[in-house]
């Protein structure tokens, strides 16, 4: 069977002015699956650690989710994608401008 | 949803991969309901505004929106990041596909589960222009790169994470939604053979089996691929579907033999000649007062600019070359260079059925809603666009 690549084979479709904004957007978002499936483990650890003791590997692996823990993933996503897209929607300052600086402070 | 639709959790490191998929879900539900809402408040409150002051008018195409929306943060954001969790949808599914499907219980299932539909596949079929080298979707090597059903695994797998949780259990909403729209708008009609064109996994075909327990249900692909899978599923599903490789433009069934061609979400991957090709040949096949029915995006020229713009987004960046063009067209004109006659074309539109009571749904194609910023834009509250003709002379 032959391996199927992870990305395609053409260029990425760029939108921002800078390059490296789009690379900036994609690790942070790849980051942020990675934080994700960390803090899901860390969930599945704590609910099997109340229920079944120790034996957490295998519990860990086996773990299905309620409906109640789906819902309350579901919300943990949720809040976790607003904090990290939290920017969206607000304005940025332009730059200061020093090309014509009218007052220079030297205290 | 059945064992050989999830990926094996005894595999190293499964669970860090449905974690990876329910969070790139989660994504893309943020993407299409929160980061949508956003971009078409930026776009209503500075950019169309900004526009008029311009030009001393508000935009009348997409491409004034599409232009003028290039500029904004909110679309650079919403763009970047939706093409990313398009990417990470595939690059979540694949390596699990690729790890079960080399396993030997994959190889058992192949030999073991006969008895339920079947599978013809035409190794002499040529892939047509319109799917040979295109990366559909951004699905890295395509739908269809050989006769193994990786790729099938790989599209239904990703499909379930790019659903969002927004197109039925198994990805069959569209299926359930257009066969009960028949069921409850048509209740004298009972087909008995019915076809699904451009079936991909056969997602959508299954549910007319499920709808119509009487009747015998082909899928026909171009794709090796997702026909191969596909039938491994149908059968996990418990549900016959007759799948066979067939290029919908010439299709290899005699005359007058089904009630219902049915597509789902393909037409937008036909150049349109090939729309109207497939037409002509679903009317051959169509028995008299059979039923041509297409699931479809709605046609651009009922949306407004900006709705236009939105929709079509995917033909800029979600490798969808022919998409507008579709889009671009009046659906009975299509119908009617097909052979079929003006006067039994019909369009419709149809909330989802899997997400209220059959009874509520029933009561909906009655008094189907219009056309609205909610028709085909997958999100929360999607409402389903279709169209159709009946075979009459």
């Amino acid at each position: 069977m032959s391996g199927t690549p992870l990305d395609t084979a053409g260029p990425r479709q760029r939108f921002f002015e800078a390059e490296s904004i789009d690379h900036l957007v994609t690790m942070v978002l790849e980051l942020a699956a990675e934080v994700w499936a960390v803090r899901e483990r860390l969930y599945i650890i704590e609910k099997e650690a109340e229920h079944l003791g120790l034996a957490l590997g295998s519990a860990v692996a086996g773990h299905a989710f309620t409906a109640q823990e789906q819902a309350e993933l579901a919300e943990m996503r949720r809040c976790m994608l607003a904090n990290i897209l939290r920017t969206v929607g607000r304005k940025h300052r332009d730059p200061p401008d020093f090309s014509g600086a009218e007052t220079v402070h030297t205290d | 949803m059945t064992a050989m639709l999830q990926p094996d959790r005894s595999k190293a490191d499964a669970r860090a991969l449905l974690s990876r998929q329910s969070f790139v879900a989660a994504l893309r539900g943020y993407v299409l309901d929160d980061l949508a809402a956003a971009m078409r408040h930026a776009y209503e409150s500075e950019i169309e505004p900004a526009f008029e002051r311009t030009h001393e008018r508000p935009p009348r195409t997409q491409d004034e929106v599409h232009a003028a929306m290039q500029q904004s943060a909110a679309f650079k954001l919403y763009s970047s990041i939706r093409v990313n969790a398009q990417e990470m949808v595939w690059r979540s599914v694949i390596p699990a596909a690729q790890t079960d499907l080399a396993g030997p219980e994959h190889a058992a299932a192949d030999t073991t589960a006969a008895h339920l539909g079947s599978l013809t596949l035409d190794p002499a079929l040529a892939l047509p222009a319109n799917v040979a080298g295109i990366e559909v979707h951004l699905m890295p090597g395509g739908y269809a790169p050989d006769a193994s059903a990786l790729a099938g695994a790989i599209y239904d797998r990703g499909l379930a994470v790019f659903a969002a949780g927004m197109m039925g259990r198994n990805q069959d909403d569209i299926g359930l939604s257009m066969a009960h729209y028949v069921k409850y708008r048509f209740a004298d009609f009972r087909p008995r053979r019915i076809l699904d064109c451009g079936a991909t996994v056969g997602h959508n075909s299954v549910p007319w089996a499920v709808t119509f327990p009487d009747a015998e249900v082909h899928a026909i692909d171009v794709s090796a691929a997702v026909l191969a899978y596909g039938h491994h599923r149908a059968q996990a599903l418990g549900v016959p579907v007759h799948f066979r490789q067939m290029d919908a433009t010439r299709l290899a069934y005699p005359d007058a033999s089904f009630d219902v061609v049915f597509s789902s979400m393909f037409l937008h991957e036909l150049p349109v000649a090939d729309i109207e090709r497939f037409f002509t040949e679903a009317r051959r096949v169509l028995r008299p007062g059979g039923l041509l029915l297409n699931m479809e995006l709605p046609p651009n020229r009922e949306l407004a600019p900006y709705d236009q713009f939105y929709l079509d987004w995917d033909r800029y960046y979600n490798e969808e070359p022919y998409y507008r063009a579709y889009r671009d067209q009046a659906p009975e004109e299509l119908v009617a260079a097909g052979g079929f006659t003006r006067g039994s074309y019909f369009q419709f539109v149809v909330p989802q059925y899997s997400y209220m009571p059959d009874r509520e749904f029933a009561a909906a194609v009655c008094a189907p809603p219009a056309i609205g910023q909610q028709t085909g834009r997958l999100s929360s509250g999607v409402q389903w666009f279709g169209f159709g003709a009946w075979n009459r002379p």
